[in-house]
């Protein structure tokens, strides 16, 4: 069996076949690399247990749509089993992304915004504050910018996604 | 005693109240607001009342409509909780005069200790300290930074009716000043109805540690131990443990008399806390008095092997408290993890959503105090706190051990939380040698990043061979052997593929 995941843009190429006679043993290539063989000890409903590298692991699977979320040892893994439809190859959170657009990310109201457009921001320099969940949240810049457009204004009600500012990076000089 | 408590709460707190309810063979009305129709919390009561709209101000918040409920289903008193109403007077006052119990301290003290600047000056009075502040500031900018040179920098602006770190803002240099100030008054107005705000001096590094306390309407005070809490991000707290690290016999024995001195000043019944703040060389100084049942109590729980709930019930309903301060023994060291559906990475945004699966750990030791369930919603009106792991060990390195395993047995899948962020912070080797402090987290994770994820190969074999129960029914064909849902499936007989 051969299945292709998708993480953020990234493309993750599994292979896995049934050891010789073994019911539960898998022989993996990774991304082209022949991996140690995996023992798959139980599936069930809404978990599977593994054996990788020798090392017993309790995965919990959730299906939602067309993501698979997995949490082993705390930690959560999320693929997607299609590939995206944008092809924006951007991860969050990583160096050198850049977000031109700020969007909300939970509804709530607009208690400041803090930016004129054409004003060119700094990273990390807060460009609306928005109050939800009892708290006020501070929503800044990734890297440095020019602030192309607003959208928003004091007081507005805003939905989860609605973009609240755009943003055009600068070349760093 | 009480026949029937309605819990003015919701999430993690109404169900552990309803527990010792139940145990107590008291039953319990659940209240809920229209978010709420499918939590969790309210099929462990024995009745549920919708109190109104999603809104806390039209609903948990709305004093007239619990006591409505309290009415309608016959309960002879009222359990608060923490947040919402737990510290409202005013409530506390309606209760009483409805004929009911409001189980909680004496309206008189709550108002005697409600008001954080009334609350300053009583306590300055009785010779125990507080931190030097300004407590008049003048509505005009300008004025206050003329003001607040006195006191110098760094400064903390404070909520006078505040709590949860709402309202508060430290302030480093005078340039950050005016705005900080608005936010404050903002902040706080927005969630006390009241946006008066003070300043004090901010210490850096310093230990905010609290005392227990649990007094009977016939005057009998005992307290029950310090709690540290320095973790904090958005001065909330996210661990919490006791004792202190940073506490030792000898100080402890100063802190908790000036605890019980500020408690019996202002006549104070039922479970408190008094919090402090220590800094490094010993000092500490009074901050305030939170009249009620405090989040972290479980770990108070673990050591003194009391259960609080139950002594706030009994001293509301009048009973004398039973046991006296050289009865109580406190047993080895508990640490308390409050997990956040919010994302550490992005400045813990909150980050409400569906809850796909949720798995709870256990073993000797371990307990969990969860609002949570599968396929239920964290909506984004209310706290995005979902659920609190405490766990328990003969010494503080035992009882962070069970607690750096208990996380990892923990699993929450639909939206962020902040549970792997909890896993880095118990094994980060600053946390594990006990030196903890306000300032902990941007001191050593300014940055934080969820970093490695080390089973990534074994979470991509789970995702393929399994791709568990489906949100929404529909989606790709389960494998062969799987489409009965027979649970603890073993692997015998099965084919790929065939």
């Amino acid at each position: 069996m051969k299945t292709v995941l998708y993480v953020a843009g990234e493309e993750l190429a599994l292979e896995y076949h049934q050891h010789g006679d073994s019911d539960a043993v898998y022989d993996l290539v990774w991304n082209g690399q022949a991996q140690p063989p995996a023992h798959v000890i139980a599936i069930r409903d809404d978990t599977i247990t593994l054996l990788v590298d020798g090392r017993p692991l309790h995965a919990y699977v959730v299906r939602d749509g067309d993501r698979s979320l997995i949490s082993i040892e705390g930690r959560t893994y999320e693929f997607n089993h299609t590939p995206p439809r944008h092809a924006r190859a951007r991860q969050r959170g990583t160096s050198g992304s850049f977000e031109p657009e700020i969007r909300s990310p939970m509804p709530g109201k607009i208690l400041d915004v803090k930016v004129v457009a054409g004003e060119v921001v700094a990273e990390g320099q807060t460009l609306v504050l928005l109050e939800a969940m009892k708290m006020e949240n501070a929503l800044a810049a990734e890297g440095q910018a020019r602030v192309a457009s607003i959208h928003v204004a004091d007081g507005d009600l805003v939905e989860l996604g609605q973009i609240l500012v755009e943003l055009e990076p600068i070349e760093a000089e | 005693m009480f026949s029937k408590i309605l819990i003015a709460n919701r999430g993690e707190i109404a169900t552990r109240i309803a527990r010792t309810c139940r145990e107590m063979g008291i039953a319990t009305v659940a209240v809920y607001s229209e978010a709420d129709r499918s939590s969790p919390h309210l099929y462990v009561a024995d009745e549920a009342v919708c109190v109104g709209l999603a809104q806390a101000s039209e609903s948990y918040l709305h004093g007239e409509s619990i006591l409505a409920a309290a009415r309608r289903t016959g309960a002879d008193a009222i359990h608060p909780g923490y947040g919402f109403l737990s510290e409202n007077a005013t409530f506390a006052r309606a209760v009483a005069d409805a004929g009911l119990t409001f189980i909680g301290p004496a309206p008189d003290a709550l108002s005697a200790v409600g008001n954080k600047i009334v609350a300053r000056r009583t306590v300055a009075q009785l010779g125990v300290p507080v931190i030097p502040a300004l407590e008049d500031l003048a509505t005009d900018p300008e004025a206050v930074r003329e003001q607040v040179a006195t006191l110098g920098y760094p400064l903390l602006i404070k909520a006078a009716a505040g709590g949860g770190g709402k309202g508060m803002r430290i302030v480093r240099e005078e340039a950050e000043l005016v705005e900080a100030l608005s936010a404050a008054q903002r902040e706080a107005a927005a969630a006390f109805a009241e946006g008066t705000v003070y300043v004090e001096r901010f210490l850096e590094r310093p230990h905010h540690v609290e005392v227990q306390i649990l007094g009977d309407t016939a005057g009998n005070i005992v307290h029950l131990g310090e709690r540290e809490c320095s973790i904090q991000r958005r001065y909330q707290k996210i661990v919490e443990e006791t004792p202190s690290p940073a506490v030792s016999a000898a100080l402890r024995q100063k802190m908790t008399l000036a605890a019980l001195t500020v408690a019996r000043a202002v006549g104070y019944d039922n479970a408190g806390t008094v919090e402090f703040i220590l800094d490094n060389d010993g000092n500490f100084y009074f901050l305030e008095v939170n009249a009620r049942l405090q989040v972290e109590h479980p770990i108070t729980e673990w050591i003194t092997g009391l259960d609080l709930v139950h002594e706030q019930i009994r001293i509301a309903a009048g009973e004398a408290l039973g046991f006296q301060q050289d009865d109580i023994r406190r047993n080895g060291h508990a640490l308390e993890c409050r997990l956040y559906a919010e994302d550490a990475a992005r400045g813990f945004l909150p980050s409400p959503g569906h809850v796909l699966a949720w798995h709870a750990p256990q073993g000797p030791g371990v307990r969990v105090d969860s609002g949570v369930e599968s396929q239920t919603e964290v909506p984004i009106y209310y706290d995005p706190m979902i659920a609190k792991i405490s766990t328990w060990g003969a010494d503080r390195e035992s009882a962070r051990r069970r607690m750096a395993g208990a996380l990892r047995q923990t699993a929450i899948l639909g939206l962020t939380t902040n549970l792997p962020f909890l896993i880095d912070l118990m094994d980060h080797p600053a946390f594990a040698a006990g030196d903890t402090h306000t300032g902990f987290l941007s001191e050593h994770f300014p940055n934080w990043q969820p970093g490695e994820q080390p089973h990534r190969l074994a979470a991509a074999l789970a995702a393929s061979l399994r791709r568990g129960p489906h949100r929404n029914g529909e989606g790709q064909t389960p494998l062969p052997a799987q489409d009965s849902p027979t649970p603890w499936r073993q692997l015998g007989g099965w084919r790929s593929g065939s």
